[in-house]
């Protein structure tokens, strides 16, 4: 990262239209031009480190900021860049980062609780289906509905069980290289014992991490990364589901969305089994949950009050379901319809196929 | 600051209103200009009360007061040159009432000119003036600046639509002027004084402005030109005819090359371009662009009744000055001379004076504007790390005033002084600045009120820069 690539920036102002913490917060140091030039006065020694944390780790990663931005400013690397040389002063999400050294995952939950949830599919096989941190430890419905669905429609594939390792985005977004190239290792490695070829995530954020991060660290040629909502969206025509009751409203996850330009086959997915309608603000114009880049951990009100903003949304379009393809959006939005309009059910996409499926029911969810 | 002034502070604006954090009293010292100093403490009043309570106590102790709305300014307005309290008024941004038998609407100053717009189309009936910045800019920085945009040339400027302003006056008095009425000859025109008055005099807690019916229809028009001179009589061929389009935008080949790198939008790349926009009645609107067509059959021209693709060439046309940060390698866009209001018929020579001008000097001069108001925006692209640069643009920019001001032009015709156009301002108006200073002495004793701007600004403007410098 140049000097210039930082004073590009022209700080017009443009990107403080989109940016969900400065929606919340109103202050100029937590808009995305603010951020650039914290860092810039951090990079000419105006500011230390201690300044800019704050505002710094305020961010969701959303990329609603860079998508709007015609000068083109890399606001997203820049800000990355800052949570990088300041993290070993500061750790801000340090517990979490020892929690994956020491467990795996940054929980600090035992291996062997990502069985719990589900019979692991042991052995060797070309197809892995990766269930990620969020979902082995706490979203029990969305690791048995991807399951479901890949036997369904006859997918052979292995699940990694206690020897899952964490993809390490989490790591990634706080800054902590060390961390994240930890969790590459240990991930290739596990990879490339299983003989693994097709890696399918049920995660947004495991997702872009797989298939886009670990590409700028290693070479992963031999690995073909795929989001199950693309699976599914490939799949669908040679299932039938019966129509599920009720409005649908589909949330990009930023993750999967501005950052992997996969807006369509969720919504394919979705349109064979539902009444789909869209939120105001949708595909690369969504807004996020207010459960990325960190800030869910760093500070849990701020995130929580971004996902209330959002179900407000869905809440004037008067949707029964909102449907996600992310754990994080789905734990958070969860949230915030409890706050807004408990009628409003949150779920994921599989979720939502499984309760097309005969005999299954998800009511109680 | 002593500690018992801001204890004061803060009781009248709340603890989550005033920051004496770092970070934000550096972040509160930029704008979109060239400009950069740190604020002593930011305040986020949301009423005409607070205001008024704030100013006594700044008043009392002499502490500089800089209103400030997005931060949007590309002069340095809204930069606390010598720090003070920054007066973020953004949390004031409730439409307070919107009367459409008597055709205004009352706002406070943190709304958004966008967000003002769309709710005031649900009645299909807008305030025009529409800067490139409307989607975050607020009303109150308008005002302040005489902000106006790409319709002024047939809509005027925001001047043109205020009929009465709330202040607070630094001794903390809030009054009113102007009325709601759309007529008004009742004394001197106070509200007129204060509007472009860059916080110098007063600040701003409320406006009325005027509001008028939207156009029923529109079409727009994009023309290619193989030089910027044939581009610039363009312009007046058409405003003589006489068709007074609802904007008349135009674009030279660097701004091109930029926002069709940045934006992919697919400009011609030609010498210049304009981008043309009627309005009004259907069959207004269809008589008015094929006369258009016709004057453009030397051009190479693409005409479209389709809302889309004439947003879509706005659009293009509105992301020129960030564009412009990434269009030619290892330079950035500084905002230099950048407001140009010339007769229209010095168009063509201005633009042309401007790139010899560029050429002499080996600086490029990106330039785009209101064509059809004569109001002309140019940025330099530079390394802003380089003293030298500075040096050279420095005397470009005096060249370019010297043959404004020959030519019968103005130094600004919508950003407003601040500190970027003050030297060159001064030269300009130098039978009104004394009076200009007599009217703040009166109404800003201690002058609080955005000190060293405008008038008061002493000196070269390559100071208080935001850029490091080798």
């Amino acid at each position: 990262m140049e000097l210039i690539d930082i004073i590009a920036c022209t700080t017009c102002g443009k990107c403080r239209v989109l940016c969900p913490v400065f929606e919340q917060t109103f202050w100029e140091s937590m808009s995305p031009r603010g951020k650039v030039m914290l860092s810039y006065g951090l990079e000419i020694g105006e500011l230390k480190s201690k300044d800019v944390l704050d505002s710094i780790y305020k961010c969701t990663n959303c990329k609603n900021c860079e998508e709007f931005c015609s000068s083109n400013v890399k606001i997203l690397d820049i800000i990355l860049n800052v949570r990088r040389k300041i993290f070993d002063k500061h750790k801000p999400h340090g517990k979490e980062m020892e929690n994956i050294l020491n467990y795996n995952n940054p929980f600090g939950e035992k291996k062997e609780k990502r069985e719990e949830f589900y019979i692991p599919r042991n052995g060797k096989g070309k197809r892995i289906l990766y269930i990620g941190c969020v979902p082995s430890y706490q979203d029990m419905k969305m690791v048995q509905s991807a399951m479901k669905l890949l036997d369904k429609f006859n997918i052979d594939y292995i699940t990694l069980g206690k020897e899952e390792t964490c993809c390490g985005y989490i790591a990634y977004l706080a800054g902590c290289e060390k961390v994240f190239r930890n969790c590459i290792g240990k991930n290739l490695e596990i990879f490339e014992k299983k003989n693994a070829k097709e890696i399918i995530t049920i995660c947004a954020g495991c997702y872009r991490t797989l298939k886009k991060i670990y590409k700028e660290y290693e070479n992963m040629q031999n690995y073909e990364i795929f989001h199950i909502s693309e699976y599914l969206a490939l799949l669908m025509s040679s299932k039938k589901f019966s129509k599920v009751n009720g409005k649908v409203l589909y949330h990009d996850p930023c993750d999967l969305g501005r950052h992997m330009s996969i807006y369509e086959a969720p919504r394919e997915v979705l349109s064979n089994i539902a009444n789909l309608d869209e939120f105001k603000y949708n595909r690369k114009e969504a807004k996020c949950c207010g459960g990325g880049g960190g800030l869910k951990s760093f500070n849990i009100e701020l995130s929580r009050k971004i996902a209330i903003n959002r179900v407000l949304e869905a809440n004037e379009r008067k949707a029964d379901i909102i449907a996600t393809s992310c754990p994080a959006c789905k734990s958070n939005l969860r949230f915030a319809s409890k706050m807004v309009n408990k009628n409003i059910r949150v779920m994921d996409i599989c979720e939502v196929l499984c309760m097309g499926m005969k005999g299954i029911c998800y009511s109680n969810i | 600051m002593k500690n018992k002034i801001i204890s004061k502070l803060e009781e009248i604006v709340g603890k989550d209103d005033i920051s004496l954090n770092k970070a934000e009293l550096y972040i509160y010292g930029f704008d979109a200009s060239i400009h950069h100093h740190n604020a002593d403490i930011v305040l986020r009043p949301e009423s005409a009360k607070e205001v008024s309570e704030i100013l006594k106590i700044a008043n009392k102790n002499s502490i500089p007061i800089v209103p400030r709305g997005s931060g949007s300014g590309l002069s340095g307005q809204a930069v606390p040159i010598k720090g003070g309290i920054v007066l973020d008024m953004t949390k004031m941004n409730r439409i307070k009432k919107i009367e459409l038998n008597d055709l205004y609407c009352i706002v406070e100053p943190g709304v958004v000119n966008d967000a003002l717009n769309l709710e005031l189309s649900k009645y299909k009936f807008w305030f025009p003036p529409t800067p490139g910045s409307g989607a975050w800019c607020t009303i109150g920085g308008m005002v302040a600046t005489n902000a106006s945009g790409m319709k002024a040339i047939k809509y005027g400027a925001t001047r043109d639509y205020v009929l009465g302003l709330e202040v607070v006056l630094p001794n903390g008095k809030i009054v009113r002027v102007g009325t709601k009425t759309l007529k008004n000859s009742s004394g001197y025109q106070l509200e007129k004084l204060f509007i472009g008055s860059e916080g110098t005099l007063c600040v701003i807690t409320e406006i009325t402005l005027r509001l008028l019916p939207m156009p029923r229809s529109r079409a727009g028009a994009l023309i290619s030109f193989s030089s910027i001179k044939n581009a610039g009589e363009f312009v007046s061929k058409i405003i003589s005819f006489p068709i007074i389009p609802a904007a008349i935008e135009i674009m030279d080949r660097v701004c091109i090359k930029a926002v069709n790198k940045t934006m992919a939008t697919n400009f011609p790349e030609d010498e210049a371009i304009l981008i043309i926009e009627v309005d009004g009645s259907e069959e207004e609107v269809k008589e008015n662009i094929s006369i258009i067509e016709k004057i453009g059959t030397q051009d190479k021209i693409e005409v479209s009744m389709d809302n889309n693709v004439i947003d879509k060439w706005l659009d293009g046309r509105k992301a020129v000055m960030p564009a412009l940060s990434r269009g030619i390698e290892n330079t950035v866009s500084v905002s230099l001379v950048d407001d140009l209001a010339m007769p229209i018929s010095k168009l063509a020579e201005t633009m042309e004076m401007i790139q010899k001008i560029s050429n002499k000097y080996g600086i490029i001069i990106a330039i785009y504007g209101h064509a059809g108001d004569g109001n002309l925006h140019t940025k330099f692209l530079v390394d802003p790390t380089n003293i030298k640069v500075w040096k050279t643009s420095e005397k470009a920019i005096e060249e370019i005033y010297e043959k404004v001001l020959e030519f019968g032009g103005t130094v600004s015709g919508e950003h407003g002084i601040g500190i970027s156009k003050a030297p060159y301002m001064q030269k300009e108006r130098k039978d009104s600045i004394e009076i200009m200073k007599n009217i703040k002495a009166v109404i800003d004793k201690n002058n609080i009120m955005n000190p060293k701007k405008i008038f008061d600004w002493k000196g070269s403007i390559i100071n208080y820069l935001r850029y490091p410098m080798k």
